[in-house]
């Protein structure tokens, strides 16, 4: 029904340099003792970092379900940060989080990865 | 005979005991400490200058041409010295106490990159590139010490406000190197706006603008990152907060506005009944925010204490205790619509309210899992959540701006003006247009060589100690080569009285005169011509006469030095040396 955010969306490794496979670590809980989530992840569209999942393409954004419980609850993502066109170099980069609930409430969080040389 | 012993004893034991008092007594008063900046005794190979920078001198006339070696006492406490020079030909520079020109106005001084001093100890050399000759210079000592612990607390509420504003602005935490350059610049132009005039950033700290920024982009970056992030967070939740409180707004005057709710409501504003009694009290959260006004449900929505009219919200507040209230109020909220189903459920049950036909069925899907009380009851919890993340992300930033703030290090700066000259009097300065030297003349028409000393007259002052390859091209330094040269032969050119007489003597006794100039080719070795004046005898069988004549010559000299160096074998050819 509402998501609560415990602890705020972190990445790990950070600092990092690229590309690498980047872990987004985040503590919820739900009002409800059972309750989807959608997690989406977004980036700016204008710089140079994307994210890969996989084989995809590197894209801006990609997203993620979770079963969250009435207890807190440790959400790990995993996706790679790589570089590819756009401007730079960039050196720290803003991933914006959403949260959607059962309900269709959304609930920001976002982490900055900064970028080191490789 | 015993007196005159016993006297002499008596002196000796008094003048010994006088010299042991007197060899003691440095040790008694504290021996004196050698002069760190005393000339010193063998050539190091710089001009070697004692600075005084309280009393703004130097010990000598400066030298020109070659690199120069300032020495000094540091000021107290100071644990880096910097050294600019001015420079002008006709007078002493202008200069006040704090470097600047009349009436404050900049001066333009070189290097346009200060030049270090090396520290050690309390004594401070600073290397300076060769100056000109015949100039006035103004020297510009800045120094920077340790800043007063109270100084330095002083300041650090300053440099967190600056850095503060500094950071509001930012939107968003994409940076590339530029942008990053440009935000340490933008932040250190805020430090500087706040610093006093003898204050200074510390060298290789954070803000240092000396220290190229990739050097300090990972460690800049991530103090940055550290209040950036809480901050552009608290944005967002700011952002997501203005829509949730508006739905929030919607949904609980939906629930308050349906006939049926409030209908139930007022039947259970003030029951006599001691059941509806007890039941309105079990709920009273939810009947008192169903009995709200809408400018208190406007004010609940906003997390605000819905009977007054005072309070800070979410969005203006930087208190993290007011966003931790915020949340407190939320999360009552949402409390009180949870129980929203089980006052519909008790209310429209056995033992409930009177209400007129349809309104059970009515209440029933506002009290549904997905119905509009539960939706507002997420709201308010999800808003609670915003109000703790702000609250969590304004205390997170307030503690990396202190943690930034603690990286501004400051120097105290303090500047000594040292005036100084390259002209000196004519004492001092006619050495550098004169010099002398020894060597070989050849005059060809006289069939003849000898030795010769000389003076050289030059047209620029000269600094023989420094080698003319390390002042340029030949060309650049033709006016450092060239010298009128004025000589004695040392040996005669008379000749011998063939049977006829002579045919020549010298001009003076046993020596000739050369008239004529030369061209150092090294350091050392000089070239040269002209005319060598002597007496010739009237060609006329019937004139028993000499009359002065000129020959031309060639020379090859060394400096008059170096001459002396040959003690042993070319040492014998100048007599008097």
């Amino acid at each position: 029904m509402a998501i609560q955010i415990k602890k705020n969306l972190t990445a790990s490794p950070n600092p990092t340099s690229l590309p690498k496979r980047i872990e987004f670590v985040q503590t919820l809980r739900s009002t409800l003792a059972s309750e989807p989530i959608t997690l989406t992840y977004k980036l700016a569209p204008g710089h140079q970092i994307w994210f890969q999942d996989g084989n995809d393409p590197p894209a801006k954004s990609f997203t993620r379900t979770e079963t969250v419980g009435s207890a807190d609850q440790i959400c790990r993502d995993r996706i790679e940060l790589v570089i590819g066109k756009g401007t730079g170099p960039i050196e720290l980069v803003q991933i914006d989080q959403t949260i959607t609930d059962s309900l269709g409430i959304p609930q920001p969080d976002l982490v900055l990865v900064q970028i080191q040389k490789a | 005979m015993t007196k005159l012993r016993a006297g002499r004893w008596r002196a000796a034991v008094c003048s010994g005991v006088a010299f042991g008092t007197l060899a003691f007594l440095p040790a008694v008063l504290g021996a004196q400490p050698a002069d760190p900046c005393a000339a010193p005794s063998a050539d190091t190979g710089f001009a070697e200058v004692a600075v005084n920078l309280q009393a703004g001198t130097i010990d000598r006339v400066l030298p020109f041409d070659v690199p120069i070696r300032f020495c000094g006492s540091l000021p107290t406490g100071a644990k880096r010295v910097t050294l600019q020079y001015v420079s002008d030909r006709k007078n002493p520079p202008q200069v006040d106490d704090d470097c600047r020109g009349p009436n404050g106005a900049p001066i333009a001084w070189l290097p346009a990159a200060p030049i270090d001093g090396r520290i050690d100890g309390t004594t401070f050399r600073t290397v300076i590139p060769r100056l000109e000759a015949q100039r006035f210079y103004a020297f510009c000592f800045r120094n920077e010490a340790e800043v007063t612990a109270e100084a330095a607390a002083a300041f650090r509420p300053v440099a967190r406000e600056a850095l503060d504003q500094g950071l509001a602005s930012i939107e968003r935490g994409d940076l590339t190197a530029d942008q990053s350059e440009t935000l340490r610049r933008k932040l250190l132009a805020a430090l500087l706006v706040q610093m006093k005039s003898d204050q200074a950033i510390a060298p290789g700290t954070l803000f240092d603008s000396r220290t190229p920024h990739d050097d300090l982009a990972d460690r800049f970056n991530g103090r940055v990152r550290q209040v950036l992030e809480p901050q552009l967070r608290r944005n967002a939740l700011l952002k997501t907060y203005a829509t949730l409180q508006f739905d929030l707004a919607q949904s609980l005057r939906g629930l308050a506005g349906d006939p049926a709710v409030g209908r139930l409501v007022a039947a259970l504003a003030a029951p006599s009944d001691p059941n509806l009694a007890a039941l309105s009290n079990a709920f009273r959260g939810v009947l008192d925010t169903m009995e709200m006004s809408p400018d208190a449900t406007a004010r609940a929505a906003q997390g605000l204490d819905p009977t007054t009219a005072e309070g800070e919200t979410l969005d203006a507040t930087f208190d993290p205790g007011v966003a931790g209230a915020i949340a407190g109020s939320y999360d009552s909220l949402a409390q009180a619509l949870a129980g929203f189903p089980g006052l519909v459920e008790r209310a429209t049950g056995p033992g409930g309210v009177e209400l007129p036909e349809g309104d059970a069925a009515a209440l029933q899907p506002l009290a549904a899992p997905q119905g509009p009380a539960a939706r507002a009851g997420a709201l308010a919890a999800t808003l609670a959540s915003i109000a703790t993340n702000v609250q969590a992300s304004l205390a997170a930033r307030a503690s990396a701006l202190d943690l930034l703030a603690s990286e501004v290090a400051l120097r105290a700066v303090g500047a000594q003006v040292v005036n100084a000259s390259s002209t000196g009097g004519f004492d001092t300065f006619q050495n550098y247009y004169v010099s002398a030297d020894a060597g070989l003349v050849a005059a060809p028409e006289l069939d003849s060589v000898v030795s010769y000393i000389g003076v050289n007259l030059y047209l620029r002052p000269v600094n023989k100690n420094a080698p003319l390859r390390q002042l340029g091209s030949f060309g650049k330094t033709f006016s450092r080569r060239f010298a009128f040269t004025l000589g004695l032969t040392v040996q005669s050119i008379a000749d011998g009285d063939n049977g006829g007489g002579p045919t020549r003597q010298d001009l003076f006794g046993n020596q000739s005169m050369l008239i004529g100039a030369g061209l150092r080719i090294t350091d050392m070795i000089r070239l040269g011509g002209g005319a060598l004046v002597f007496k010739k005898d009237d060609p006329s069988p019937l004139i028993t006469k000499f009359d002065t004549a000129v020959s031309y010559y060639f020379t090859v000299s060394f400096d008059l030095n170096v001459a002396r160096a040959f003690k042993g074998g070319l040492g014998g050819l100048f007599p008097g040396q």
